[in-house]
């Protein structure tokens, strides 16, 4: 007993690294561009396929990760640069028309897996073993894809932090016009996160191809399931995403282990919604806001006021400079006007 | 000619919650799939023959929809729209776990083409209509105000929740009769076409082509994609979803206002603004006077230490306010002192963390921001928020349906308040195309058609032209005459100190002055929270630090 629910536990842990290398793509998109990808789940699907493809040219998917992030990469760049720069996102129609474009793409997408890849289910065989850890198996696979996925997802993660260009991007997803107004290339820097984005779906898709089987139309319950990563994490806070990744897994794992697989299939959308309507600002909250990167005002709380109360602390910190302080006691009257 | 027409009423159906309520919905196939199975539930089981499915299934919708509606309306906008595609999802896997699972279901009758055709075009007919009434009903107008502004809508008194709903179910509806029709004509229903992905791209597409949120752009766009989509299956099955796609965000990008759009930008199809044009002016006679409440020195609105705190940040810090009837009462104090936040929390946009709100005696702290509009305290904003598809008629008017039951006293209110504010002639103008200066008389006209008892300003008079602040002071004085307390946020001290008999002083939210305006410029506070204000917070922040 005790062992099957460490192994269920463990598995589901195991899991969630792979779903926060999917739901990171993502959140870099959204955080930047303030563009929900509807078709994030297509680009993973696409990027296990190549890899199967590179699999039947005898080339091993560890190696062939890279390839398929790096071809995501350009599809990313050329669909930003292409189409959804082109996109009129001002206004109050501006929503409604990215989620449009990127509902077709999806369609776009998939369809053309399926000219290219047909719609039979598929899988690449992968380190078939388990290893024994005191009675608890676990499969190989998982324990070297779920690695490979939190290093690539820590490794974005520290690049967005530590680093001028990532800098840069934060910048960006903070204010456009004030990154612009420093002399950043906005439009370069959202072909980069674009690209970048879409290589993160296409590295999570060489994984989980190994993991799970893939069909072309895959691709909408994953976008799914990386949103309510996102969603349950709080948008922008990467503690919270990688604890909502790890619940997630575990969650999923146990239903299928107890109810089956297709009650698995469910629970990911029942706990989507039931995050969405009762704990909008995620898991952890507001507060527990760990980092700063992804745009506040655009995040899903419900309530006007937080986002009111952050951009009035914004410029705050830009009328007195003499104030170094952290935000929250930079937002005191007694420091403002 | 059966599946076109089945479109056109699929197409008008998502329309009423994704075009016209601005709710974009990539789950209302669920309701058709939902209809589609309660067909088949009561064609196999009870034996009954289509039409009685056709009745119960729209109303299975409706039951469905409405608490569904309820929960999911809450989310806004992109996480509406993942919800209803994940509930989508639900509904298919619910499916293929019962009455036949993957495999599907016969139904016993099934209608011959010369049967089934009719009665789709019927129906069709029937989604026309239905639509032509209801975008030019109150619902209709509420609706569009929902998708244009929800805080604006509220503060008009709508009751954006059950009006969503409304709308949501309606939606939903119409995707159910849609569903019966489908198993009727086909006789055969399973998971994958109940809940076809195909389906749902069509009709997101043919509304897009046609023009979202349009009267007839769900007829032209389902009439050209299902013939597209029929060619396309005939000859590319495969290929199919790939073109559909790409039209999909062609459209998004280079055309998103449709084919609509187009014939309107040419000056053909524009909507009309609904229950215009104002009938010929009969004088200002016959105005129904406001419900007097108490004599002139009674106050009908008392704050009594009211705050509210953000976190550790107290935006108003025990506020106390007594407004008594028809006076005019300015507040003023630099920025961030909560001027804003007060008004947000009088007229419930906010709740209060402590304190209460009296309107007429009776606490009003919690209650929704368009109970409180309608029961008499209307408010401005701080950066105007007009609707930016509705007319300067349909603005002012929306707000008086608000309170006037009956259609002809809203139409006599709004061509009252409209002919109060000199923009009557302009009735049938968009908010975009008025000057600054008159957008703002605009969102004071729409407050004054609540017939309010309160009217609270909200910097309303800054950068406007002499001319027009007289023009507001006018219009003010003469909901004054009616008894209408007005409270205004103002930072132009000429704008208030002319017609406000006292001035209440706000800094860091909490009062530091009030009085008579002569008297209250004069304070020593309240200079030097004026002019003394970059001096007192450096001196405040290098204390702190």
């Amino acid at each position: 007993m005790l062992v099957t629910i460490l192994t269920l536990v463990l598995t589901g842990v195991l899991w969630g690294g792979v779903y926060l290398l999917m739901a990171s793509g993502l959140n870099l998109i959204y955080g930047v561009m303030k563009i929900v990808n509807l078709a994030h789940g297509d680009f993973i699907v696409v990027g296990g396929l190549l890899t199967l493809t590179l699999f039947d040219l005898r080339v091993n998917p560890l190696a062939a990760l890279p390839a398929a992030a790096l071809m995501m990469f350009v599809v990313g760049a050329l669909v930003q640069r292409g189409i959804l720069e082109r996109l009129v996102t001002a206004g109050p129609a501006g929503e409604l028309r990215t989620l449009l474009a990127t509902f077709g793409m999806s369609y776009v997408v998939s369809n053309v897996g399926l000219l290219l890849w047909g719609a039979q289910v598929q899988s690449v065989p992968f380190l078939e073993g388990s290893v024994d850890l005191f009675g608890i198996r676990l499969p190989e696979n998982l324990l070297v894809c779920s690695a490979v996925a939190f290093a690539f997802a820590v490794a974005v993660h520290v690049w967005l932090t530590r680093t001028m260009s990532g800098k840069a991007v934060r910048a960006t997803s903070q204010s456009a016009i004030g990154a612009a107004a420093c002399g950043l290339s906005i439009r370069r820097i959202r072909i980069l996160t674009f690209g970048l984005g879409c290589a993160m779906a296409g590295a999570a898709g060489s994984l989980t191809i190994t993991l799970i089987p893939f069909q072309n139309s895959s691709g909408g319950p994953l976008t799914v399931q990386a949103f309510t990563v996102i969603a349950l994490g709080g948008l922008g806070n990467y503690v919270g995403a990688f604890l909502a990744a790890v619940i997630l897994g575990v969650a999923e794992v146990t239903t299928s282990f107890v109810f089956g697989s297709n009650a698995a299939a469910a629970v990911v959308y029942i706990l989507f919604i039931l995050i969405l309507v009762f704990r909008p600002q995620g898991l952890l909250g507001r507060s527990a806001r760990v980092w700063d990167a992804y745009d506040l005002s655009g995040s899903p709380c419900r309530c006007a006021r937080c986002s009111r109360w952050v951009s009035r602390c914004r410029a705050t910190r830009t009328s007195s400079r003499s104030c170094s302080r952290p935000r929250s006691s930079s937002c005191s009257p007694t420091a403002g006007t | 000619m059966f599946s076109t027409a089945l479109f056109v009423v699929l197409a008008y159906g998502w329309n009423v919650i994704s075009g016209i309520t601005g709710y974009l919905s990539f789950g209302q196939i669920a309701f058709f799939g939902l209809g589609a199975y309660v067909a088949v539930g009561v064609m196999v089981v009870f034996r009954l023959p289509w039409y009685a499915a056709a009745v119960v299934a729209p109303l299975a919708a409706v039951a469905v929809a409405i608490p569904l509606g309820a929960v999911m309306l809450r989310l806004a906008g992109v996480f509406f729209t993942l919800g209803m595609f994940g509930l989508g999802r639900i509904g298919e896997i619910v499916a293929s776990s019962v009455s036949g699972g993957a495999m599907g279901t016969s139904i016993p009758s099934v209608a011959t083409p010369r049967e089934s055709a009719p009665v789709m075009i019927l129906f069709a007919l029937g989604a026309i209509v239905f639509t032509h009434l209801l975008i030019n009903s109150k619902l209709g107008l509420q609706c569009m105000a929902i998708r244009d502004d929800q805080p604006a809508a509220r503060a008009a008194g709508v009751p954006v929740g059950r009006i969503k709903v409304t709308a949501f179910a309606l939606s939903a509806a119409l995707a159910a009769l849609c569903g019966v029709m489908y198993v009727w004509n086909v006789g055969y229903l399973d998971p994958t076409s109940a809940f076809s992905a195909t389906n749902k791209l069509q009709v997101v597409l043919m509304v897009l082509v046609g023009g979202i949120g349009s009267m007839w752009g769900p007829l032209f766009g389902a009439v050209l994609i299902s013939l597209i989509g029929q060619v396309l299956w005939a000859r590319f099955p495969l290929q199919e979803q790939v073109v559909l796609g790409s039209i999909t965000v062609l459209m998004a990008v280079a055309m998103p206002g449709g084919i609509s759009a187009m014939l309107q930008s040419r000056g053909k199809l524009l909507r009309r603004s609904v229950w215009g044009p104002p009938p010929p002016a009969e004088g200002a006679a016959g105005a129904p006077a406001r419900l007097p409440s108490g004599s002139a020195g009674e106050p009908v609105l008392v704050c009594e230490g009211l705050a509210k705190h953000f976190g550790g940040v107290a935006a108003v810090d025990g506020v106390d306010l007594r407004i008594a009837r028809g006076e005019v009462v300015g507040i003023i104090g630099p920025n961030g002192a909560g001027k804003s936040t007060l008004f947000d929390v009088i007229s419930g946009f906010q709740t209060p963390t402590s304190g209460r709100v009296l309107f007429d005696a009776v606490s009003i702290g919690g209650r929704r921001p368009d109970v409180i509009a309608r029961r008499g305290i209307a408010r401005t904003f701080q950066t105007s928020r007009l609707f930016p598809t509705l007319s300067v008629w349909e603005t002012v008017l929306l707000a008086a349906t608000s309170v006037s039951r009956a259609r002809s006293a809203a139409v006599a209110e709004t061509v009252r308040v409209l002919t109060q504010v000199e923009l009557l002639e302009r009735w049938d103008r968009l908010p975009e195309s008025l000057p600054p200066g008159q957008q703002r008389l605009l969102e004071i006209a729409r407050a004054l058609a609540l017939r309010p008892r309160i009217l609270l300003l909200d910097e309303a008079m800054a950068g406007m032209t002499p001319v027009e602040i007289a023009r507001v002071h006018a219009a003010l004085r003469w909901a004054v005459r009616d008894g209408c307390a007005v409270v205004a946020i103002e930072h132009v001290l000429p704008a208030i100190a002319t017609i406000a008999s006292c001035v209440y002083v706000l800094d860091f939210g909490r009062t530091i002055a009030q009085g008579p305006p002569q008297q209250v410029f004069r304070d020593p506070l309240v200079l030097d929270a004026y002019i003394g204000v970059e001096a007192g917070a450096l001196d405040r922040v290098v204390a702190n630090a």
